[in-house]
Parts: C-alpha cells; structure tokens; sequence
C-alpha cells in the first residue's frame, strides 16, 4: 500500500474525528478570513472616502482627536465649531478653493440618518456627484438632496417630506450611487442646514483645494495665519485613520490566530489518539520492513492533509461568510467608530495563499510530535499492544 | 479511491456547515438602540419609546441626575467627549420630588463609566426637551425603574 492510499485510509478510518477535526481548522481559517476581510474592507472604505473628498488640506478646530478626524470622513456629526469669520478669513486667501461642511443628523422612523449641510453647487461640482432623479436644491431652498443609500434605506423618493429639527424638507433630488458614505447621507443647503440647526454661521470642517499642490505646506500656513484652527493634509488625515483601522485589524486578526492556534491543537490530539489506536498497525508496518521515516512521513502526511484541505474549506467558507458575518462584527464600538464599515474585502490572492501555506505549516508543526512518537515505536511493543 | 471521496464529501458538507455557525455563535444581536449623539442630533425625530445606549460620564447621586454620553466617542476619547456633540442628562429620582416629567424611580443608580441601556421616551417640557427615563438596564439587570 502507499502512503497516500494509507493517509486516506488512516484519515477516513474515523469519519466523525475527522470531520469534528477538520472543523477546528476550518473555523480557524474562516475566522482568519473574516477578521482579514472586515479590516481590508476598513481600509478600503477609507480609502475611498479620503479620495472622494477630494481635498488638498483639512481645516479643523483646533484640538481635534482621531474621533473627529475618522468622523470627517465618515459623514457623521461633528460639532460646529468653526467660525463665520474663520471661513470668510480662509476663502480670501488666493489659491485657494473652500468647501464647508456642516455634518448634524436627524432621524426617520426613529432610525438615525446623517444630515450635511453643503453649498450644494460646488459640492456638486468637486464631488462630480450625478443628480439620478430630480433636482439639486439652491441656496436658501427648505429641500434635500438623498445620497443613493439613504433614499434606499429609508424609501424616499423626489417630492416625499422628512423633517429636520422640526421642519419640513422636501426630497428634491437623489444622487447617484458613489460607492462612500456620501450615500447614506441627506444634503441640505448650508445655510438652512445653519439656521435649522441653530449653529450661529459655524460649520463642522472645511475641505480646502489649492492652485498649486507643491506649495500645500505654504497654504497650510497661510490659513492657520489668517484663522484660528488646525489644518491637516489630506494624506496625514489618511496616515492618521488608517492607523486607527490598522489597530482594529492588527487585533482582529491576533484574535482570530488564537481560534487556528486552537485548532493546532485540536490536531495534535487527533493524531496522538491515532498514534495510540494504530500501534499494531505500526508494529506490523514495521515488521515487513517500514523505516521510522516512512511511518513519521505517513503521519506528517495525515497532519498536512488538515491542513490543506481545512486551509481551502476555510478559505471558501470564509470568503462567503465574510459577506454575510462582516456586518454582524462591525456592529460594535471599535469598529463602528470609524463609521461606514459595513464593507467586506475579499483579501488578495498573495494574502489567500499566505493563509493556505500558514495553514499547512501549523498543521505539520501541529504533526511532528505524534508522528515522532508513532515513528519511535518498537515493532514487538507495537504488535503486542492491545 | 472513489468511495474514499464519497466519504469525503459528507465530512466537507458537515465541515462547511459548521463552521459559520461556529462564527455566527460567537455574534450577540442584542436591543437595537440608539447612540448618544444621534440622539442628541435632532431629539424631535425621534418619537414613541425608544432605548438609548451609552456611558456614563458623571453621577449627581443628591440631584439624582446622570449625564449619558456616546458610547462609540468614550471607547476612543474616554469620559471627557472630544467632539462634545451629545451629552444627555437623566433625573431620575429615587425618592424625594419627582423628575420634571413627573416620575418617580425604584432601583440604584449605575456607576461611573457604566455603560448603559436607557429606554424612554423624549418629551417636551416647560423648559425644553427632557428624556423621560422609563428604566434603566446595565447587562441583563434593571438598575432603575419607573414606580
């Protein structure tokens, strides 16, 4: 009999251990997936809304934490803290191009939904958002226009009503999808957004366009001379989030390699119970002339076997569960605090073959001190076991 | 070799079955409540009882009074709120006067840094907007309740 005709054999022998075996590494990897998934998904997302918001400098109040800064683009509520004439003060510097943000909230039917208030032309315009159905509210206008997903979630269509601090706003228009959190939000104009919200002419952050991006130190200068706030460059705005979401991933994954430890585990207790059964087997094998080496290549085999075929179920399983168990994670506090994270990356290719070949690997670490064990056996202790 | 595969595939179907239960176990749906700042946004949007979860920042324990904030902003920027946008006060008083919306409590009051579940309903007084608490929950226990 060959070997790998005797590794079937020999993993098959016990269905139920195998498959309860097989399981523990399963799950492992599938945890694997998922963790990996759901901080690649993070990344992305962040990604996109660093892109999307298309800004050279970020203008800040001064004494912003990551909360705020990860809020910025997450479209959530941010407090109202810059100035009328901060804002008038950074629009006259030449070079320069200002989009304000208010972002508050409201909710319908009781479900919490994002509020901006924007200068809904040139948002429009740097954003080059596609206004799907209706129109774009102007300036002054009581109207919203409905990020794709928010419609969605909520129903609304062009000419339905949602209330915002008490006040009535008509949906005039809903954008196209963009793929950010510009979709789960309702646009207002600024200036009503101000006045509903009783803000007093201040808004949340100002996303900043300058003529020449060599000179955005110069810039960044010159706006934190002519106003009191803090500025920061759209790739330390990145750099600063990604570090956050890059925490979040870092201990995902830590948690989800103590499941694929466990099963380590889990296989070495298969394979000592199966040194323990097959000792006749053993003794026999080695009476008609099977060296050590081939019964501890027998049984690093079996150990191998888990893992590749644990490292490819895991893989599949975790890759569609990812999709449907992502969302379910990312409702807690440390994820959703970087808001929009209801997204699942598939990892890439190299990150899918790293997991197969880490798979493989602890399944034969998890092998060699049965397999030594099984291959040490006396022939005449082995035959004489009952 | 081919009954070897049959018999595999039963072990593979058992294995892809359990693993993403095995995932989804670990998963806890919980009340769907709302956040502290969300809620502060705009209190008017929200009516009829609603459940409010969040941190508690500070504790009058002779004024009965507590002040929520938002769970997601303490995980990062702990008990003083960077961004400040929501900070909900409670009365809820065990005894004494009743609270403004004319409610009278039965329980204790949770401790700082609790994070808590709060159900009630927001109401318009005098004064401006209350949330009138009906009960409040810290896990599976009711710390205060409505008499």
């Amino acid at each position: 009999m060959n070997d790998l005709r005797l590794v079937l054999r020999n993993l098959f022998g016990s269905r139920s251990r195998f498959a309860l075996t097989l399981t523990g590494i399963t799950v492992g990897i599938t945890a694997l997936v998922v963790m990996m998934s759901l901080g690649g998904g993070l990344r992305a997302q962040i990604e996109r809304q660093a892109t999307d918001l298309g800004a050279n400098l970020i203008v800040t109040p001064k004494g912003w934490c990551a909360y705020e800064q990860v809020k910025v683009l997450s479209g959530d509520r941010l407090p109202d803290a810059i100035l009328p004439a901060d804002v008038e003060a950074i629009e006259a510097i030449d070079g320069v191009a200002v989009l304000p943000y208010l972002t508050v909230g409201s909710a319908i039917g009781n479900e919490p939904v994002a509020v901006t208030g924007i200068r809904v032309a040139d948002t429009i315009a740097a954003k080059r958002w596609s206004v799907a159905e209706g129109t774009a509210p102007s300036d002054g206008e009581s109207g919203v226009l409905a990020g794709a997903a928010a419609a969605e979630t909520f129903g609304l269509t062009v000419g339905d009503e949602v209330v915002l601090r008490g006040e009535p706003f008509e949906v005039l228009g809903v954008i196209e999808p963009t793929g950010t959190g510009d979709d789960g939000v309702l646009f207002a104009p600024l200036d009503v957004a101000q006045r509903v919200y009783e803000t007093d002419g201040r808004v949340s952050f100002l996303s900043v366009s300058v003529a020449d991006i060599t000179e955005v130190d110069l810039y960044a200068q010159r706006i934190t001379d002519a106003a009191n706030v803090a500025v920061i460059s759209d790739r330390q705005l990145l750099a600063s989030v990604l570090s956050v979401v890059d925490t979040v991933g870092t201990t995902l994954t830590v948690i989800a390699a103590v499941a694929v430890l466990t099963a380590a585990f889990g296989i070495i207790n298969t394979m000592l119970m199966a040194t323990l059964e097959r000792r006749r087997e053993i003794g026999i094998l080695k009476s008609l002339g099977s060296s050590n080496g081939r019964v501890f290549r027998v049984f690093m085999l079996e150990a191998a076997a888990y893992g590749v075929l644990g490292g490819i179920v895991g893989l599949l399983v975790g890759t569609a569960a990812s999709h449907v168990i992502t969302p379910l994670i990312a409702e807690n506090e440390f994820t959703a605090f970087v808001g929009g994270a209801r997204v699942a990356a598939v990892p890439p290719v190299a990150d899918m073959v790293t997991i197969l070949f880490g798979a493989v690997l602890v399944s034969v670490l998890s092998g060699v001190y049965p397999a030594w064990r099984a291959a040490r056996l006396a022939p005449v202790e082995a035959i004489s076991y009952e | 070799m081919i009954p070897i595969f049959a018999r595999m595939k039963h072990a593979l179907v058992l294995t892809a079955l359990a693993a993403p239960l095995g995932l989804l176990a670990g998963c806890s749906s919980g009340v769907e409540a709302i956040g502290v700042n969300a809620l502060s946004a705009d209190p008017m949007a929200f009516t009829g009882t609603i459940t409010v979860k969040g941190v508690v920042q500070d504790i009058d324990a002779a004024a009965s009074r507590i002040m929520l904030i938002d769970e997601e902003e303490y995980a990062t920027c702990g008990l003083t709120p960077c961004a400040g946008t929501g900070i909900i006060p409670l009365h809820v008083p065990l005894g004494g006067e009743p609270s403004s919306a004319g409610s009278l409590y039965s329980g204790s009051l949770p401790d700082i840094e609790d994070t808590v579940l709060v159900t009630g309903e927001v109401k318009s007084m005098g004064q401006g907007l209350v949330f009138d608490v009906d009960r409040i929950e810290r896990g599976s226990s009711t710390l205060v309740s409505r008499q």
